[in-house]
């Protein structure tokens, strides 16, 4: 893992960090437009601080996500100049890749119109959602064999994680206010992440056995070693999660005080942040080889 | 308890989250001509690069041992080939490193480098 991380050629640190700012923004912005269909609860103020958190953050993703394009050409081309050769562009943009990211454009194009909080916008923003995660499923080893199992179960992965990482804001914003409101948008969230949780355990495990074949056996892998980092942040998260579930919440319902689960929440999301960068390390650089 | 056992089996399957991203993978199962290691004349004119799938090779560049480096042309970048041929300068005596770019058919970037001598 070492060895590949000091390998690393300035192209590649550009496109891991890029990767990193797309995974975080348009999984926040994906996240925002599920949690507001989820949280009923949530008063006018916190849900039309939600609604411009998902625009804000399909902006940010579609400039992320657009400058992937050139930065692939420059790989192609073994540099920087490579960003304005043609031939390059061409062929990235044309690439499965390219066809990726152009849905996931038009997806978060989709979302960011939720600002404008119009009868129309949300069924809008919500296929805009399903379009993004479908953008994951056109690219990657997602494109594998056998394609339409792989690709139902990345969408699922990551609406699921979109969630997750979309409940942060909201939830911390209901917290500060204490109220019976707050406790309720809480204890949703918690049932729904249960669900959620499901979900990502079933998509995930299934993938990583179609991918890797022998997941222990991957773990002698550079990939399996990077999975190991990642999986050491997860393991954060979910003891996070699992203490916001079992005590703060009740805490929250009991005290009116929200203060231990907003601290708790931005711990979390520092964790999801981590977790994205590794990941966006680990898929740039490294593949998983078929084991057993 | 039950929670427990959800998330702990969640810690897996979130290692996986968003990993269909587009992975750069090595040229394995791939062969080259002059091989990896080999030592060749300074008469060879072309190198080979061989795969198992037609691929598109973006860039092919070599450096040679005065610390030159060459950009070798062959077939056109957008073009997917199984074995592309591109034409060699003139080769003087010593270690030729070549380093290699291009595109799977499923789109996936590709890199790979080998090394040859040319002795006289």
């Amino acid at each position: 893992m070492g060895g590949v991380l000091a390998a690393l050629e300035p192209v590649q640190i550009a496109s891991i960090l890029v990767k990193a700012g797309m995974y975080v923004s348009v999984l926040l912005a994906a996240g925002s437009v599920l949690n507001l269909w989820l949280l009923t609860e949530l008063d006018a103020a916190a849900s039309r601080r939600l609604r411009r958190l998902a625009a804000w953050s399909a902006i940010v993703g579609i400039v992320f996500s657009a400058l992937n394009i050139p930065l692939r050409a420059a790989f192609f081309y073994g540099g920087f100049a490579g960003v304005f050769d043609p031939m390059m562009l061409q062929i990235a943009l044309f690439s499965p890749f390219g066809l990726s990211i152009e849905a996931d454009i038009l997806g978060l194009l989709a979302i960011a119109t939720i600002v404008l909080n119009r009868s129309w916008t949300r069924p809008v923003a919500v296929l805009g959602v399903v379009l993004v995660a479908i953008s994951f499923a056109l690219r990657g080893h997602a494109t594998g064999d056998p394609r339409l199992a792989l690709s139902t179960l990345f969408v699922i992965h990551i609406l699921a994680a979109s969630f997750w990482i979309g409940g942060f804001y909201p939830l911390y914003d209901m917290a500060g206010r204490g109220n019976e409101a707050a406790a309720r948008t809480v204890k949703r969230f918690g049932q729904a992440a249960l669900v959620m949780v499901g979900l990502l355990v079933t998509a995930g495990v299934a993938i990583l056995v179609i991918l890797a074949g022998n997941p222990v056996a991957a773990l002698t892998q550079p990939w399996g070693q990077f999975l190991m980092l990642k999986l050491a942040v997860v393991a954060l998260l979910l003891g996070l999660a699992g203490l916001n579930k079992l005590r703060l919440t009740p805490a929250l319902e009991k005290t009116g005080d929200g203060n231990p689960l907003q601290s708790s929440i931005r711990w979390e999301a520092v964790a999801f942040v981590l977790i994205l960068i590794v990941t966006a390390t680990f898929t740039s650089t490294v593949a998983p080889e078929h084991v057993g | 308890m039950k929670l427990r056992t959800i998330l702990t089996s969640a810690a897996l399957s979130v290692g996986l989250t968003l990993s269909a991203g587009a992975t750069l993978a090595h040229g394995k199962g791939m062969m080259t001509m002059p091989g990896n290691g080999q030592t060749v004349g300074a008469d060879t004119k072309v190198m080979h690069l061989m795969f198992k799938d037609p691929m598109q090779i973006t860039t092919v560049t070599m450096k040679a041992p005065d610390g030159k480096s060459y950009k070798i042309n062959g077939p056109a970048a957008n073009e997917a080939v199984k074995t592309w041929e591109g034409k060699l300068p003139e080769l003087a005596k010593g270690n030729y490193k070549v380093d290699w770019r291009g595109m799977s058919p499923d789109g996936h970037p590709m890199s790979g480098s080998f090394a040859f001598k040319v002795a006289n």
